[in-house]
C-alpha cells in the first residue's frame, strides 16, 4: 500500500470516528429532548434543557412540623435567676422543640391532673420557675397538634395550646416530670408518673445553656412578674428590663419581583415573573393587568394577582359545591400543602421561615395567618418580619401577616402571601437596648401610642416593612402591642 | 475485532436511530397528525348521542397562540353624535337617551344600541348591502370596520328582522370578542352590539391544542339534539371581575350550531368558556 493511500485510509478512519461521535451526542440529545417533553425531566441532561421541570415532591407529612414552631423558646434559671430566650432556628431550638414534642405527646395521652382558670400571675410564677417554657403565636387546634406530633391516642380534653411549660423531674412533685399547657381559657396541669424519657433533663437543660451561653442573641432577660415595675404588663412577658441587652441583627434588603422600572405588560415580563412565582412559565395561565395596575395570571377557575406592593394573590373562582362544614384539620393541610409548593416553586422564600399567628373559623371556611421570620444566619437565629399600612385594591381588610391563606376541606379559597425578595446581609450590626427605655421613647414619640392609654399586650423586635417604602433595606425596631395596633421605633445600631 | 468494520456498523446502526428518534421528534413538535379514521369514528359517537355534525371537523393539533391587545378606548362623543343626533339626555357617564332610543357603554371599549320604536335610520334586509351601510355607519362612528368580517346572518328568534353579526379577524385569525352585531326590522336600523379592543401581535406558545374531536366527544355530547353548522377556532378571553382587564387571549374553539348557538372551548385545556 503506498504512503498516500495509507494517509486516505488514516484521515477516513479518523472521520468514521468523528461521525460515529456526532451521532451518538446527537442521538443523546434527540432522546433528550423528547425526554424532557413528555415526561419532564431527564437525569443528566436537565441542565442543557431549561424546559425540564424536574420539581422536588417533598410530602405533607415530612415537612409539618415545619409549620406549627414555638416563636418562643425560654431556658429559665428559676425565679429571679437567668432567663434567656433561645435563638429560633438555631440548633438548639431544633432540638429542644424536638424533645419538647415527646413530653407534650404523653401529656396528651394521659387526662391532666389539675384544670384551672388562668390566672396570669401564677402562670408568671410558673413561667419563671420552671426550665423550659414554649410560647406559640396564636392557640394552635388540638387536631393539628395531634397530626404534628403524631399523638396515637389522645385524650381529648382541650381544644388547643398556646403556651406550655415543661418542668422535667419537678422537685415539687416527687421529681416526676411535669408540664403545664394553656389555651385561652385554662391551665391544665399534667403529671407524668410513668414518663421514661431524659432528652430535657437537667443535663440536657446544662448542655445547652452551656452551648449558647456568651453567644451573640442568648441574653439575660427577667420576666415581667419578677419585676413588679409596671402591673399594666403581662405578667409571663420575658424582656431586658433592669440591664441593656447587646444583640446582634442583620440589615436585611428586599427588592419586589418583576421589572424594577415599572409594569410594562410586555410577554416577557410576564414571563420573568411566572419565573419568579412559580418557577416555571405556566401556559395554562393567560397574563394579564388589572385596573390597579397589578399583574395577573388567570385561568377559567382560578386567578393569581401580584399587586403593586408586592403582595402576591391566589383565588379560587370556580364553583364551589360542597357546603359541610369545614374540619380544621383538613382545612390545614389544605392551607400547609399550598404554602409548601409556593414555597418549593419560588426561590425568594429560600431563607424564610413561617410562624402560625392565627386562626380563625367563619361559616364554611378556615383562614390561617403566618408570619415571616428571617434567618440571620447559624445561632444568630431569625427575626419576624411585620407588615405596616399593608392593604389592598378592593379589600377593607388590613394585610397584616405575610401569608393569610383561607381554605375549606377541599380546596384553598383564597391565599395572600408577600411576594419579596428579602435577603439578610452577611455582617451583622450590633444593637443595644432595654425595654423600658424604648417603651418611654415611643411614648413620647407617638403621640396615638400616647393618646390611647390601652395597656401593652406585647412587645417584640421585628423588622418592619411599610407598604410604599422605597428604601430596600431594612433594620430591626423595637415594636410595642396594643388592642389597637402596634407601634415600632428603630433600633439604635452601634 | 475488526474495529473498521464496527464502526461502520456502529455509524449505520446510529443514521437510523437518528432518522426514528428525528421523526418521532418532528412528529412531536408538530403535534400529531388526527388520522381520518378518528374523525370518523367522532361523527359516529355523536350521531349515537343525537348530534349531527354538518361541518368538517378541524384536525389542528399545532401550536397554541396568544394575542395581545392595546387598550382601546372608544371616543364616546362620536358614537353618541352619530347614533342619537343632537339633543339627546344624558341619563348618566354611560347611558344616553333620545326619544325610543337608548345608548349604553358597558365598558370603555363597547357600546349596545337599540331603539324600541321607528327611527329614521333606513338600514336594509339584503346581507350584500348591509356591509355596505354598516360601512357608512361605521366612518361616523369612528370604528375601524376593515378588522371585522360577516360572521353569520340569521332571521331574528321573533321572526321578524335579521341580525348580522360580524366577527374580528386578525392575521387570519378570528377574535371573537370583537364583534359587531346588527339588528334590523322592516329595513330600520334596531339595535347594535359594538366591542373591540386593538389588537397587536401574535406569539406562538410552547404548549400544543387539543384536538376538537376531543371536546366533541367529552363536551359536545351532553348537549343531545343540537346540528352543529359549523367548527373553527379563534381568539377567545374571559372576564376575572370586573377590576380586570384582557390584554392576552388564547385560542379556543368555537363550535356553532344551526340555532345560532355558539359553544367556546379552550383549546388548550378544553374548559367551557361561557
Amino acid at each position: 500500500m503506498s504512503k498516500k493511500s495509507k494517509a486516505l485510509e488514516y484521515y477516513y478512519e479518523k472521520f468514521k470516528a468523528a461521525l460515529l461521535v456526532f451521532l451518538i451526542v446527537l442521538c443523546i440529545v434527540q432522546i433528550g429532548i423528547l425526554w424532557s417533553s413528555q415526561s419532564g425531566s431527564f437525569p443528566f441532561l436537565s441542565s442543557f434543557f431549561p424546559d425540564s421541570k424536574a420539581t422536588s415532591q417533598v410530602s405533607l407529612e415530612e415537612v409539618k412540623e415545619n409549620y406549627m414552631l414555638p416563636y418562643k423558646i425560654v431556658l429559665s434559671k428559676g425565679y429571679d435567676e437567668e432567663h434567656y430566650i433561645v435563638p429560633n432556628g438555631s440548633r438548639e431550638y431544633k432540638s429542644l422543640w424536638d424533645n419538647a414534642g415527646e413530653y407534650i405527646t404523653k401529656a396528651l395521652e394521659t387526662k391532666p391532673t389539675q384544670t384551672q382558670l388562668i390566672d396570669e400571675e401564677k402562670w408568671g410564677v410558673i413561667l419563671a420557675n420552671k426550665s423550659y417554657y414554649f410560647e406559640f403565636k396564636t392557640q394552635i387546634s388540638i387536631d393539628i397538634v395531634k397530626w404534628v406530633l403524631n399523638i396515637k391516642k389522645p385524650v381529648d380534653t382541650l381544644p388547643g395550646l398556646s403556651k406550655i411549660v415543661i418542668c422535667p423531674d419537678d422537685p415539687n412533685n416527687s421529681y416526676y416530670d411535669v408540664i403545664y399547657i394553656r389555651d385561652a381559657v385554662n391551665i391544665y396541669t399534667y403529671i407524668l408518673t410513668d414518663h421514661g424519657q431524659n432528652s430535657l433533663d437537667q443535663e440536657v437543660f446544662d448542655s445547652v445553656y452551656n452551648s449558647l451561653h456568651g453567644k451573640p442573641n442568648f441574653s439575660n432577660y427577667k420576666i415581667a412578674i419578677e419585676t413588679g415595675i409596671n402591673s399594666a404588663l403581662p405578667k409571663d412577658m420575658i424582656a431586658p428590663f433592669t440591664s441593656n441587652s447587646t444583640e446582634a441583627y442583620a440589615t436585611v434588603d428586599y427588592t419586589p419581583l418583576g421589572s424594577q422600572d415599572g409594569h410594562t405588560s410586555s410577554l416577557a415580563e410576564y414571563n420573568a415573573v411566572q419565573m419568579e412565582l412559580f418557577g416555571e412559565v405556566r401556559s395554562d395561565y393567560m397574563p394579564d393587568e388589572d385596573v390597579y395596575g397589578s399583574i395577573v395570571f388567570k385561568n377559567s377557575d382560578s386567578v393569581y394577582r401580584l399587586y403593586n406592593n408586592s403582595v402576591a394573590e391566589y383565588k379560587f373562582i370556580g364553583t364551589q359545591i360542597s357546603t359541610e362544614k369545614p374540619k380544621v384539620l383538613e382545612a390545614y393541610q389544605r392551607a400547609v400543602s399550598f404554602i409548601m409548593d409556593i414555597k418549593d416553586r419560588s426561590k425568594y422564600m429560600g431563607a424564610i421561615n413561617l410562624y402560625l399567628s392565627s386562626i380563625s373559623e367563619s361559616s364554611n371556611s378556615y383562614t390561617f395567618k403566618f408570619d415571616y421570620s428571617i434567618a440571620q444566619g447559624g445561632e444568630y437565629g431569625e427575626l419576624p418580619v411585620l407588615l405596616k399600612d399593608f392593604t389592598l385594591p378592593g379589600s377593607d381588610q388590613p394585610f397584616d401577616s405575610s401569608i393569610t391563606i383561607e381554605t375549606t376541606s377541599k380546596r384553598v379559597i383564597q391565599c395572600r402571601w408577600l411576594a419579596l425578595k428579602l435577603q439578610a446581609e452577611k455582617s451583622l450590626i450590633e444593637y443595644k437596648w432595654n425595654f423600658p427605655e424604648f417603651v418611654d421613647k415611643a411614648y413620647n414619640s407617638i403621640d396615638s401610642l400616647k393618646n390611647s392609654n390601652l395597656p401593652i399586650q406585647n412587645y417584640g423586635i421585628y423588622y418592619v416593612l411599610v407598604q410604599g417604602s422605597k428604601d430596600y433595606s431594612i433594620n430591626p425596631s423595637f415594636v410595642l402591642f396594643n388592642s389597637e395596633g402596634n407601634y415600632s421605633i428603630p433600633l439604635n445600631g452601634q | 475485532m475488526d474495529w473498521k468494520r464496527a464502526k461502520l456498523i456502529l455509524i449505520f446502526v446510529f443514521i437510523a436511530l437518528n432518522i426514528v428518534l428525528g421523526v418521532v421528534l418532528y412528529r412531536n413538535i408538530k403535534g400529531g397528525e388526527v388520522s381520518q379514521e378518528t374523525i370518523k369514528n367522532t361523527r359516529s359517537i355523536l350521531e349515537q348521542n343525537d348530534i349531527i355534525v354538518e361541518c368538517l371537523i378541524p384536525t389542528y393539533t399545532g401550536k397554541d397562540y396568544i394575542l395581545q391587545y392595546q387598550e382601546t378606548v372608544l371616543d364616546k362623543s362620536k358614537i353618541v353624535g352619530g347614533l342619537l343626533g343632537k339633543d339627546y339626555t344624558k341619563i348618566n357617564d354611560n347611558t344616553y337617551e333620545k326619544d325610543t332610543q337608548r345608548l349604553v357603554f358597558p365598558s370603555n371599549c363597547s357600546f349596545e344600541y337599540s331603539d324600541s320604536g321607528k327611527n329614521n335610520k333606513v338600514f336594509t334586509e339584503s346581507k350584500n348591502e348591509v356591509g355596505a351601510k354598516l360601512k357608512e355607519l361605521a366612518k361616523k362612528l369612528d370604528i375601524p370596520i376593515g378588522e371585522f368580517q360577516l360572521d353569520s346572518f340569521n332571521t331574528l328568534v321573533s321572526g321578524e328582522g335579521s341580525r348580522a353579526v360580524y366577527k374580528g379577524v386578525y392575521d387570519g385569525y378570528s377574535v371573537f370578542d370583537n364583534y359587531i352585531e346588527v339588528d334590523i326590522e322592516k329595513s330600520r336600523l334596531k339595535g347594535i352590539k359594538y366591542a373591540y379592543k386593538k389588537p397587536v401581535n401574535i406569539t406562538s406558545r410552547d404548549i400544543n391544542v387539543i384536538p376538537v374531536y376531543q371536546i366533541l366527544i367529552s363536551k359536545i355530547s351532553n348537549y343531545p339534539g343540537i346540528k352543529i353548522s359549523d367548527i373553527d377556532m379563534g381568539f377567545k378571553g374571559f372576564n376575572v371581575d370586573k377590576d380586570t382587564k384582557t390584554l392576552y387571549e388564547g385560542l379556543s374553539w368555537r363550535i356553532k350550531t344551526f340555532s345560532g348557538t355558539e359553544y367556546f372551548f379552550n383549546a388548550t385545556n378544553g374548559e367551557s368558556m361561557e
